[in-house]
């Protein structure tokens, strides 16, 4: 007996939906077997991180604060995947835009009416987050620097940047010499739903926007089709006078600033302050990686990947206060996804058969 | 006894015999060669004898032993070693590394400089002078065949595969490899060498078989063999082409090359000096066994490669003008038409769909777009149009491209390149791979844009292509241009001869 594999001459649609599942599925077998040990029943864990968060005011409203940041950075990432531009840097894009809102909250206007404060945050944040992406780019398209390194660089950079700032020009003057700014003014705390809801909706409502109009920029858009075309083959995107530097440049300072956006959220929307940046992050824009490629690189189910993201983290959350687990627990369920989803992509192309020898 | 024995060794592939029925015997301490065109089935059979093939039917002997081979590890054993036409070798890593990967000797803690000594003897032994310590990818075509070599020989290779070792050999270099080749021959080893270069065979071997068609023809002394003789066992007798082709008036010149030099990917040389020109209605077939300029030709003429030297002009509305390193994208609007070597290179974007493909060409103007939308409507009904018309098997325009075979990704191709007039088209292997209806429906639309008035540059390795489409035919060897015949009156002899450099 043999096993082989046989190349599927159709586009397996049918497997191509299916394959986020199966990689979750994988993902959290593999963690049940991780956390007996711990004495967690499998069962226990299941209720913990999917039915749990959902029972509580808090856990709601969780999942959809940890989903906002998820899905603008990870419709950010699509762009940029579209292009076959590795950018892991969606990390400190955010960081940058969070920096560009507490500058505007704090120092460009600290006594401005919200109608303009906060959608300057949100512009700025933009710019900040884009232009942060841009450098990378620019040396891509220049001179072909492996873009995977300077954005994951350019991360450090970021959260350096933060740490400069909150330990030094804008430490605030009334928070007892903690390393944080000073709270920002009610005129740039961005609304919320209700105080027991307490979600940032502008920036839910901008992410479920950019989602829709990353879409159709993908789909009915020259730039789209230029930016997919070299994506997919940019050697004959350059036969076709398709150039490597506008379709560069365009989606890496749109995908950067959506992680701008992000950061904005963030600050704005949750801390009221800029502070630690892994505090402010807490990651999402590596895990937003996993929220792209669970997507299949497609905006609108980039909505759905993102709410499951959300979901396990705050599961996540409710597994350590119910048994105890370390929250860092949560990395481990995340590679476990992308590893998982990276094995399953084999049978994209490949079925399995098994051949019986006489 | 024979070091090697092939009896009735054939392999299919879907749609070709590859290898039909062939049995060799091949003498201990002789340089045997296998001549034949591109395709003639010389690389699977030597892919058999090396376990990268397994054989649907037929014995091989090794030194009297039957042998059943399932990989390279197996031939290895039997002192059987490949040095294949692309190097093998990873470019990051030094040469003595590369030598080292693999070899039973390195065990756990590896014997580096026992390994050393005996590589170093074996350089000094043959001649192959390297430095040991260079990283692959600093090295050139012809060191890096090289170091294959000094792989195959430290693990104690008694017959030596080389298959078109002289590809890319400057003449300096091709005289050292014969003469390590002898050298090899005059210890008692066996090689096996590939080619399709008349002199070459004639230079170096003892005896040559001529493949055609997957078919041996025969074996012959290198004594008794003469050019001629091998040039009629690798063509067989073929006809001059002009099969009812409709008379156009050949018209003003539209194309000209001049005295043009261009670079191949290794920074060598590759066109030396050509000059060509194609008129108006005419289809030019450039004859010639692949390797020998033709993709540095194409890519020029396409505009993703620099010339070095020389100038391409191009007639537009009676106007001579200057396009030798015009890009792409000008020469489109020029009216270039383009069907590329490469299909999957340059002519598909894989993850596209069918329409996205189609539109390439068209994409940035009215009414496919506006000044940042795609007509979506237009383009799906435009890809419709194009999909019947061309054939194109797919059941929905938005169909992933990359699964469609290869004749399907050629009719997109020529549906987006050929459906209007273009002044000026190259056809580079517009039919490799493609089933008979394929084939036919791109040569009729190729002889349909010449009947229309276009200039076509036709380059490929199927003589019979050529004869039967050309109206002029230029025969390219080693970077230049060896002749240029008329077809009506060409000699198909003289042309294949040319083609393998066996004339003058």
């Amino acid at each position: 007996m043999r096993i082989i594999l046989q190349k599927k001459e159709e586009e397996d649609e049918f497997y191509i939906y299916m394959r986020p599942l199966i990689s979750l599925t994988i993902s959290i077998i593999i963690l049940g077997i991780l956390l007996i040990p711990y004495g967690v029943n499998p069962v226990e864990l299941i209720i913990s991180l999917f039915i749990e968060p959902f029972l509580t005011l808090y856990g709601i409203t969780n999942i959809f604060l940890r989903t906002i940041p998820l899905l603008l950075c990870g419709i950010g990432l699509i762009i940029a995947f579209k292009a076959r531009l590795w950018n892991i840097g969606a990390e400190g894009q955010l960081l940058m835009g969070a920096v560009a809102a507490t500058w505007v909250a704090l120092f460009l206007i600290p006594n401005g009416s919200p109608f303009i404060v906060i959608p300057l945050m949100y512009i700025l944040g933009f710019l900040f987050g884009g232009l942060w992406a841009l450098l990378p780019a620019y040396l891509k398209a220049k001179w072909q620097v492996n873009e995977v390194l300077t954005t994951l660089m350019m991360n450090y950079i970021a959260m350096q940047i933060v740490y400069y700032l909150i330990f030094g020009p804008w430490r605030g003057k009334k928070v007892y010499n903690y390393p944080i700014t000073d709270i920002f003014p009610e005129s740039a705390q961005l609304p919320v739903i209700s105080a027991r809801y307490p979600i940032h909706y502008t920036t839910l409502i901008l992410a479920l926007i950019s989602a829709l109009g990353v879409y159709f920029l993908l789909t009915r858009t020259k730039i789209g089709y230029e930016l997919k075309t070299y994506g997919s083959n940019p050697e004959m995107a350059k036969v076709y006078g398709i150039s490597p530097m506008k379709v560069i440049l365009f989606s890496m300072f749109l995908s950067g600033g959506l992680a701008g956006i992000a950061g904005v959220g963030e600050v704005a929307g949750i801390h009221h302050m800029l502070r630690y940046p892994d505090k402010i992050s807490s990651g999402y824009g590596y895990t937003a990686i996993l929220v792209a490629w669970l997507a299949n690189l497609n905006p609108i189910t980039a909505i759905l990947s993102s709410l499951l993201l959300g979901l396990l983290i705050t599961g996540t959350r409710f597994l350590q206060t119910t048994h105890q687990i370390p929250f860092g627990i949560v990395k481990v369920i995340i590679g476990l996804m992308l590893l998982s989803l990276a094995a399953t992509e084999l049978f994209l192309r490949y079925r399995i058969r098994i051949i019986k020898e006489g | 006894m024979f070091a090697l024995k092939l009896i009735n060794i054939t392999k299919r592939f879907p749609g070709v015999i590859a290898n039909d029925h062939i049995s060799l015997e091949i003498y201990p301490g002789e340089i045997f060669t296998i001549l034949g065109e591109n395709g003639a089935g010389k690389t699977t059979l030597m892919n058999i004898i090396f376990g990268i093939y397994t054989p649907d039917e037929g014995e091989i002997y090794v030194y009297g032993k039957k042998v059943f081979f399932k990989s390279p590890k197996d031939a290895y054993k039997y002192g059987i070693a490949m040095v294949s036409q692309t190097p093998k070798l990873i470019k990051s890593m030094s040469v003595l590394e590369n030598i080292i990967l693999g070899l039973k000797e390195a065990g756990i803690i590896l014997p580096i400089k026992k390994i050393r000594k005996k590589v170093e003897e074996i350089i000094e032994r043959y001649g192959l002078h390297i430095n040991l310590d260079a990283k692959v990818w600093q090295l050139s075509a012809s060191e890096q065949k090289r170091v294959e070599i000094l792989k195959a020989l430290i693990r104690g290779a008694r017959i030596l595969i080389l298959d078109e070792p002289t590809t890319s050999l400057s003449p300096i270099e091709k005289r050292r490899l014969f003469e390590f080749m002898r050298r090899m021959k005059e210890e008692g080893n066996t090689i096996l060498f590939i080619t399709h270069k008349l002199s070459e065979a004639l230079e170096v071997s003892d005896r040559i078989a001529v493949l055609r068609k997957g078919k041996l023809v025969g074996v012959v002394n290198k004594d008794e063999a003469t050019p001629d003789m091998l040039t009629m066992m690798m063509f067989g007798k073929r006809i001059a082409g002009f099969n009812g082709k409709e008379e156009t008036e050949r018209k003003e010149t539209v194309l000209i090359i001049k005295d043009l030099f261009v670079k191949n990917d290794m920074g060598e040389i590759a066109l030396k000096g050509i000059s060509l020109e194609v008129k108006a209605g005419e289809i030019l077939g450039i004859a010639g066994v692949a390797g020998n300029g033709q993709k540095e030709l194409i890519e020029v003429l396409m505009g993703i490669r620099r010339a070095e030297k020389g100038e391409i002009l191009f007639r537009i509305n009676g106007k001579v003008e200057e396009i030798t390193n015009l890009k792409p994208k000008k020469r489109l609007s020029l009216g270039f038409g383009i069907i590329p070597e490469d299909r999957i290179k340059h002519g598909i974007a894989p993850d596209l769909s069918v329409a996205e493909n189609l539109i390439i060409r068209y994409y940035d103007r009215r009414p496919f777009s506006n000044w940042i939308l795609l007509n979506r409507d237009y383009i799906m009904e435009w890809a419709k149009r194009m999909i019947e018309k061309y054939k194109i098997a797919t059941p929905s325009p938005e169909k992933t491209a990359k699964f469609l075979s290869g004749g399907n990704i050629q009719r997109i191709i020529i549906a987006r390149e050929l459906d209007s007039f273009r002044r000026f088209i190259i056809a580079a292997y517009p039919t490799f791979g493609l089933d008979v209806e394929s084939t036919r429906f791109v040569r009729n639309k190729l002889l349909e844009q010449r009947n229309k008035g276009a200039a076509i540059i036709l380059i490929s390795e199927d003589l019979d292509e050529i004869l039967e489409l050309s109206d002029r035919i230029a025969v390219i060897y080693e970077g230049e241009i060896k002749g240029i015949f008329d077809a009506k009156e060409v000699d198909v002899e003289e042309i294949a001869k040319l083609m393998i450099g066996g004339a003058n």
